[in-house]
């Protein structure tokens, strides 16, 4: 077989819908409660003096910053919509619009003198399952009849691979970044460890909690260094994730390990692949669905009485 | 369509990495990428007592968020933006009783020290100050 012909297999692999609608669900799920928990955050900014509106992004042609009826039609929408995409009701219109409202609110939040990253994977992951056939399966459907669930295809597996490679390329950009405003530098120097003893610093000035852990561990200069080569290896290396079920397993884990490392040690929390979301396109999700509902089955036989054999 | 989706998709993603420029969604994801010096300089609002105690002010009372990211960059904005008295005016309008003056300020700490609550401070420039109206 042809390098060309693997290539194009591998980028286009045929999954089944199930796949791709309990990526839908995953995804859908965390960033509609993202949005409802943060209400207060994206709704208070309609407030915020404008002459700080720096817009990025879709919004950069702006001059001004939208109005506050907009925001929250756009709010409104987005919610509504995300209800929708979870649950696959009328996903034609309500993956793109969700998709879209996502994108705009996220867009507008970053648009104030600070791009907030951890937002960045999600509204990606949300457009592309948004835009694809995610709701052939798993969803709500009041006026439709019901079909035999479709037999797998690449129509299925193409967005899941997209997005694997999606939370792959972010986590491989963010150690170019390193290198390329820091060097080697980045490992070898105290750079890590001013930047935790930093955010202890920043909060403490800001009058916000600061990390005990964090204050704790940069009197152990020695510590950060070994660190700082860890993460920026396990950023380069990424795309190990692809290499099989073993390595794809130590890397999420070693990446759920670097995350949750910043989170006790900066107080700077990435909700995304701290709750596992980020990574749920690396895996065979409907495999999951199945072996709960076998396992409850399982159960309820062994509850009558009738052990399985 | 779909052949055509995806390698465009990634190459949207990728090409900050070649271009260097950071926006959103596409990022270069530049979080802490930045060589950070041990001396570094801090902008944020401080609150004065009548008896002359000083104090950092809560983000809350700051930039009305409970993001202290937002509320660092609206500080930083608005001094570089030369917008300082006004931030000034605005925080004094929220403030908590107990505090008579607001301060806004840029802070040099040696970021190691200060976090081992020893002495850190070397520099501090008020680029505003006013009054909170009783």
């Amino acid at each position: 077989m042809s390098l060309a012909v693997t290539t194009d297999r591998w980028l286009f692999p045929a999954a089944p819908p199930q796949r791709l609608a309990m990526l839908r669900i995953v995804v859908g799920a965390f960033a509609w409660l993202y949005l409802v928990v943060r209400a207060r955050v994206f709704l208070s900014l309609r407030s915020a003096d404008p002459g700080r509106f720096d817009p990025v992004g879709v919004l950069a042609p702006l001059s001004t910053p939208p109005t506050s009826a907009l925001v929250i039609t756009c709010y409104v929408l987005a919610v509504a919509a995300g209800a929708a995409f979870v649950t696959g009701l009328w996903f034609r219109a309500s993956g793109p619009l969700f998709g879209v409202t996502l994108l705009l609110l996220t867009t507008y939040r970053s648009s104030w003198g600070q791009i907030l990253w951890l937002e960045n994977l999600v509204v990606i992951h949300v457009l592309i399952v948004g835009l694809a056939r995610s709701a052939d399966v798993w969803s709500w459907r009041p006026f439709e009849t019901r079909h035999a669930a479709p037999e797998p295809a690449e129509t299925y597996g193409a967005p899941v691979r997209l997005a694997a490679l999606v939370t792959v390329a972010t986590y491989v950009l963010a150690g170019i970044a390193k290198l390329r405003y820091s060097g080697i530098d980045w490992v070898t120097s105290d750079t890590l460890r001013n930047h935790v003893a930093a955010s202890v610093v920043r909060a403490e000035l800001l009058d916000a909690p600061a990390s005990p852990i964090g204050r704790r561990l940069v009197a152990d200069g020695w510590l950060f260094p070994p660190a700082a080569a860890l993460s920026l290896l396990l950023e380069l290396a990424a795309p190990i994730a692809f290499l099989g079920r073993r390595l794809r397993d130590v890397w999420v884990a070693s990446a759920w390990l670097m995350h949750a490392s910043i989170a006790a040690l900066m107080f700077v929390v990435f909700p995304y692949p701290l709750f596992f979301v980020a990574f749920a396109p690396l895996y065979d999700l409907e495999r999951a669905v199945t072996r709960a509902i076998r396992w409850r089955r399982d159960r309820a036989r062994g509850g009558r009485g009738g052990r399985p054999s | 369509m779909r052949r055509l989706i995806t390698p465009a998709v990634l190459a949207a993603v990728l090409l900050p990495a070649i271009s260097g420029d950071d926006s959103f969604p596409i990022s270069t994801y530049p979080m802490y990428a930045f060589a950070r010096p041990r001396t570094d300089r801090f902008q944020t609002v401080l609150g004065e007592t009548s008896s002359g105690e000083v104090g950092p002010l809560p983000i809350r009372v700051i930039a009305d968020t409970d993001d202290p990211l937002i509320a660092a960059a609206l500080v930083r904005g608005a001094i570089r933006n030369g917008d300082a008295d006004q931030l000034c005016a605005q925080v004094a309008q929220r403030v908590r009783i107990g505090v008579s003056r607001v301060l806004v300020v840029e802070e040099v700490h040696d970021v190691v020290a200060r976090a081992a609550r020893s002495k850190s401070l070397q520099q501090r420039v008020v680029h505003a100050a006013c009054e909170v109206p009783q």
